[in-house]
């Protein structure tokens, strides 16, 4: 390498300011040790599967969190935006009418389908990715009351070539399934 | 960042001491031996942080794809640990799997980590002002993977080339050629071009 190659100090510096970070998310832990029990590579698992514990599981490939810099994610490529010829969509799920009286283990079979059908998509090349949403609102004001019966409860982000591939997608979602109802929405690109 | 300049680094043992090493074999036996929930747990922990941000960045900051791939990396270490023979580190032998199980992902969409030639442009110069932590974060993740990859091995982790040769399987000369130009590239867009 020539010279010119070796980093300056305000480089160094701010390279290895990287290497500090976003902290895994919670359930991460949780959901590592359960899948390492599913397949037989951990013994004395007595993973609890509290409902708190399912909500953060939830966010594990099924719900991602962005990389907290407020920037558009299209496969790997943040500032990318859409592929081209391809729109992004929001998929809204508010939340199913059973989900109230579901058992923790029937919560955590419900998040694995969730979870399988996001990474089944994602292995077939789609950048689909999502939020998981606490169930508290941030009041605005009665001017922008929130409306309807059943809470939003997440959202999945994905690109697609024109709107009935989209409605393909969405309609393939476990959530519709289960009797939840869901929106879909493009996203105008500003 | 620093660390990877070192000329006189042991090879394979970037960031550790002696003490980490004895801790994380002491783990890795009970685990072997018991299949053990608590001992993996505490090996999750003590490398958990580090295989999510090195995903994290490697993914160009797609949380999804980190969180799939610190599943992949613990279930193929798991599988393998058995047969793990000490000659890096764990923190080191993690990152390994980490690196295949995203080059593995990339293929499947398609992508390689392959490093583009671009001499076309002039290299631009090296950054002498005070950098933006987000602007930095943007521009490693909008680079190609591959550059990515070279950069965070060695200026962010710390990873010598020698290092850095044994986990991606080229030899130390592509490396040092590798983050040159990953450099110029990053360098390229942190003043506003796209290589």
């Amino acid at each position: 390498m020539n010279r010119d190659d070796e980093l300056t100090s305000e480089e160094k510096r701010a390279l290895a300011e990287l290497a500090g970070g976003p902290e895994p998310p919670a359930g991460l832990e949780d959901a590592v040790v359960e899948r390492l029990s599913r397949q037989g590579l951990i013994t004395n698992t007595k993973t609890r599967w509290a409902r708190w514990a399912v909500a953060a599981a939830a966010g594990i490939a099924l719900f991602a969190a962005g990389l907290a810099l407020g920037q558009r994610r299209s496969a790997g490529q943040p500032d990318a935006g859409p592929a081209a010829g391809m729109t992004r969509y929001a998929l809204l799920l508010y939340n199913a009418p059973d989900e109230p009286a579901l058992s923790d283990s029937q919560m955590a079979s419900r998040v694995d389908e969730y979870r399988n059908w996001a990474i089944g998509l994602r292995q077939s090349g789609s950048d689909i990715s999502g939020e998981k949403l606490a169930s508290r609102n941030l009041d605005l004001g009665s001017s922008a009351a929130a409306t309807g019966s059943e809470p939003l409860g997440g959202f999945f982000i994905f690109s697609a070539k024109d709107p009935a591939a989209a409605l393909a997608i969405a309609r393939s979602c476990p959530h519709l399934k289960h009797g939840g109802r869901a929106e879909l929405r493009p996203i105008e690109e500003t | 960042m620093v660390r990877g300049n070192r000329s006189d680094a042991p090879a394979l043992s970037t960031g550790l001491s002696v003490a980490d090493r004895d801790e994380d074999r002491r783990l890795v036996a009970r685990f072997v031996e018991s299949r053990d929930e608590a001992a993996f747990r505490a090996l999750y922990r003590k490398h958990g942080t580090f295989l999510y941000r090195f995903l994290l960045r490697l993914a160009g900051g797609d949380a999804s794809a980190a969180e799939e791939g610190v599943q992949e990396t613990w279930v193929r270490a798991a599988q393998g640990l058995a047969g793990f023979a000490w000659r890096s580190s764990l923190k080191t032998w993690l990152a390994g799997i980490a690196i295949r199980w995203w080059r593995e992902s990339l293929r499947s969409a398609g992508r390689e980590d392959a490093l583009p030639e671009d001499a076309s442009l002039p290299a631009p110069a090296p950054i002498r002002r005070e950098i933006d932590r987000v602007d930095l974060e943007r521009a490693l993740a909008a680079l190609p993977p591959g550059y990515r990859r070279a950069l965070l091995l060695h200026d962010v982790e710390g990873y010598t080339h020698e290092e850095v040769a044994a986990l991606t399987g080229v030899d130390v000369g592509t490396s040092k050629s590798q983050l040159s130009r990953a450099r110029t590239a990053l360098r390229a867009r942190l003043s506003g071009r796209n290589p």
